[in-house]
């Protein structure tokens, strides 16, 4: 028998800092739920939006695999290993911060807001050298079906990081109806719904809500509307 | 109202110095920081910590031995690894240890 949580969209962490409207799936910051800390290996999932030309300036990082994937404007990223990017929506970027890095982040647009979630991963090995990584997906790819979008594995479709997770993004049309087969046994996989309404195992989701199934070997989605959604399957155990 | 003392342990010396930064932001804390072990170890016999905090740069042979010295010389000293080297979860961390939510014991065995 499965289990499950859910959270709601309403019931995330939320911090208004003026430039930043981030909500919180997970405690983070200065807001702390004990009972929302994490999912198994998944730690931060923050739903930020950024204002025109504002952004995270110069800060450190260590030991955790952070993800960021764009879903509306332009997001710079610069690190301390001399890195400078500029991601997209299509675009997904991986960081293994390990023994340290500094990066900013900073919305390039002065026109337009930028809109990204920040995924963080406990990492399989600490103290790892610090690597960054970005990768160009085409969207078309994942219209009725899912996309993978990160893996373990270096020469997988994605992102690689250093845990045994794998994120799938999903494009689909009302009443498609499809099955997601956990990939690694003893894993479980959170459901976050970017848009519209999607049923998973029978349990109604709207966007933004979150939904975590594990002790299970597959889940099956139904788009109740058009939507998209975003599978991260992560180890429970840390 | 008696402070927070807490050790962090970190070689990555601008990390160390952001996280004592952030720690000491909270008037309900003090911490004192080390990048090296021996320092760690010094600073442990000189002070009654209440919290210590493992940061990055710490290989697990010297990890398992800071846990041995801190244990042997205080029992109920609790000791537990920071991740993310920011803002983000520090104060979450260090809340959960304080109140020993096991959901929030970030420790990686």
């Amino acid at each position: 028998m499965a289990n499950t949580i859910l959270h709601k969209a309403n019931t995330r962490g939320h911090a208004d800092h003026g430039w930043l409207n981030s909500y919180h799936s997970f405690s983070f910051g200065s807001y702390y739920d004990p009972q929302r800390i994490h999912f198994g290996a998944l730690r931060v999932l923050n739903d930020d939006t950024v204002s025109e030309a504002r952004g995270f300036g110069k800060h450190p990082h260590d030991n955790m695999e952070i993800i960021s994937i764009p879903l509306q404007g332009d997001l710079q990223h610069e690190d301390s290993m001399g890195n400078v990017a500029v991601i997209k929506n299509g675009d997904i970027q991986a960081m293994s911060a390990g023994t340290g890095i500094f990066h900013s982040e900073y919305n390039k647009s002065k026109d337009e807001p930028v809109k990204f979630l920040q995924i963080w991963i406990f990492p399989n090995k600490k103290n790892v050298e610090p690597r960054y990584s970005q990768v160009s997906l085409n969207i078309n790819d994942r219209h009725n079906k899912l996309q993978q979008i990160l893996s373990p594995n270096v020469n997988e479709e994605g992102v690689w990081i250093h845990q045994d997770a794998w994120f799938h993004l999903g494009k689909l049309d009302k009443d498609l109806t499809t099955e997601y087969t956990i990939k690694k046994k003893g894993n479980g996989v959170y459901a976050f719904i970017l848009s519209g309404d999607v049923s998973i195992d029978g349990t109604q989701l709207n966007a933004r809500d979150g939904f975590g199934v594990w002790d299970t070997d597959k889940i099956s989605i139904n788009a109740d509307t058009d939507a998209e959604i975003l599978l991260i399957e992560v180890p429970m155990t840390i | 109202m008696k402070k927070i003392n807490i050790l962090v342990i970190c070689n990555h010396e601008e990390i160390l110095q952001t996280i004592l930064r952030l720690i000491n932001n909270n008037e309900n804390w003090k911490a004192v920081g080390a990048n090296a072990d021996e320092k760690a170890i010094e600073l442990f016999h000189q002070h009654a910590f209440d919290l210590v905090l493992l940061g990055s740069g710490i290989n697990e042979e010297a990890e398992n031995k800071l846990r041995k010295i801190f244990t042997h010389q205080n029992h109920d000293i609790k000791i537990i690894q920071h991740f993310g080297g920011g803002s983000g979860l520090l104060s979450n961390e260090i809340e959960a240890a304080l109140s020993d939510n096991k959901n929030g014991n970030f420790n990686v065995e």
